[in-house]
């Protein structure tokens, strides 16, 4: 499969499903259970969208991060710091998130 | 510590547990304000006044298991260290390395009150309890098996995620530990099987009403939150120093067993644990709400008050006032707002120059040479 992003792996696992990218604090409302969640970084405010999500992209952050630290206790793959997430995965594209190599795949 | 044949003194062994902490932590998302943005208001000011207090304190006859009392969490006194020795080599005129050294092995002997293993955390330890109060935990909770309710388990785990965000949302990225500690790995046995070996890792979340910081959130129906979680050792968990948990596998398919109790009730049906969660993610969203209206200096103030909440308990017992001093908002109004240049690739060294107190350098004043 062709690699879509690269990063850090934050979270162990692997997943598949709809991209769904957050812009701005309104997008988590679109969030749909089993989409994989992709944004510059989490925050707080965007915990109840990201325990619908099936697996976590970011743009930033380390394994000490928000996205990072929620994902494992979600036991949902989590890659972070892949500096470009957000340009390049968009909306509805399915992908491949594996958690354990950091890497997400087109899995179109 | 004997380490390949020479002493390793504990500032050694504090930095090695540092650097071990950021390689692992690579890049930070600062939310929602930089800590480097902030602490050139205060921390000199407070590390000054932290310096006093401790000095006041052995004058009163107060001993450093009476001053860890007063700290909430072993890890938010190891995050601030960083911060406090910062502000020490930022001071005007320059604190000497004597009194820095005295400031930081007081702090290390008060972790050494707060804890049962390393103070920092090498080995992936974070242990509060010993192996009686273990026990008599073990023996005191009212367990649910993974087996027959795995769905208890799975909420247990998403209501920690909610939690989590909830002490962020209180108290930012880099103080969240003023509300929580997460302990452990306690090697154990499973309850009801006394031959299977496991590994418990107590989630305490002590303070959900910071109210001397923010106007209360009625949202919030608790004060207190405890998950016990019983693990297949397979997980291998391991808790660094600024208390970030880490292991191998999946978490909730690895667990065994767990245990909540909310302000001291046992909680054991998913409805209950399911409304806690939805309640819980109105206050996240409330106080999100709140902190995306404040400007930059109100953040900056805020930021700075949560601060000086780490040590409210010790400035507290000497009738001290535990708020920032007006001075701090004198030196808001004069030097504005400020921001710290863009962050550079991670670099050791410079952390290691800069959190070393027995060196004069100061990131920003001091000129920085490579090793």
């Amino acid at each position: 499969m062709r690699v879509l992003v690269k990063g850090l792996a934050a979270s162990a696992g692997q997943a598949q499903g709809v991209a769904r990218v957050i812009a701005t604090p309104g997008d988590c409302e679109k969030v749909q259970p089993g989409e994989i969640l992709v944004a510059v970084i989490t925050d707080p405010s965007m915990i109840g969208a990201i325990q619908k999500a099936k697996a976590i992209v970011t743009d930033l952050g380390g394994l000490g991060s928000h996205p990072a630290i929620v994902a494992r206790e979600l036991g949902i793959p989590c890659v972070v710091g892949t500096g470009n997430a957000t340009s390049v995965l968009k909306d509805g594209m399915e992908v491949l998130v594996d958690g354990s190599k950091g890497v997400v795949y087109d899995a179109s | 510590m004997e380490v390949k044949g020479w002493c390793m003194t504990r500032v050694e062994a504090y930095l090695k547990a540092l650097e071990l902490a950021f390689s692992k932590m690579d890049s930070t998302s600062y939310w929602p304000v930089p800590v480097a943005d902030v602490a050139p208001y205060f921390s000199d000011l407070e590390a000054l006044d932290l310096i006093d207090c401790l000095k006041a304190a052995e004058e009163q006859g107060l001993t450093k298991k009476d001053i860890a009392s007063t700290i909430a969490s072993p890890t938010v006194l190891r995050q601030a260290i960083p911060d406090i020795l910062v502000g020490l080599k930022a001071c005007t005129p320059p604190v000497s390395k004597e009194t820095r050294m005295w400031l930081v092995e007081y702090l290390f002997d008060i972790l050494e009150e707060m804890m049962v293993s390393d103070i920092f955390c090498q080995g992936g330890e974070n242990l509060r309890l010993d192996q009686g109060q273990v026990q008599i935990l073990l023996e005191q909770s009212i367990w649910i098996g993974a087996a027959e309710q795995y769905d208890f388990v799975k909420e247990v785990h998403r209501l920690s995620t909610t939690l989590l965000s909830l002490m962020w949302a209180l108290y930012f990225y880099t103080w969240p530990n003023v509300g929580f500690e997460f302990h452990g790995p306690y090697r154990v046995a499973l309850p009801g099987a006394p031959k299977r070996k496991a590994i418990l890792i107590v989630r305490d979340f002590f303070n959900l009403h910071p109210w001397e910081i923010w106007p209360p959130l009625d949202t919030i129906p608790c004060s207190q939150v405890r998950i016990l979680a019983i693990y297949d050792t397979a997980l291998s968990p391991t808790i660094d120093i600024f208390g970030h948990m880490l292991h191998s596998g999946d978490l909730i398919s690895s667990c065994l067993a767990v245990s909540i109790y909310v302000d001291s009730e046992i909680i054991q049906t998913v409805y209950k644990l399911s409304d806690l969660n939805t309640r819980l993610l109105a206050a996240i969203s409330e106080q999100s709400q709140r902190i995306n209206i404040m400007d930059r200096r109100g953040l900056i103030e805020k930021y700075i008050l949560i601060r000086y909440y780490i040590f409210r308990g010790l400035r507290t017992l000497l009738h001290r006032d535990w708020k920032p001093p007006t001075v701090i908002y004198q030196r808001l109004d004069e030097w504005g707002l400020i921001s710290s240049p863009e962050a550079q690739e991670f670099n050791w060294h410079h952390f290691e120059q800069t959190f070393d107190p027995r060196n004069d350098f100061v990131p920003g004043i001091t000129r920085y040479e490579e090793k």
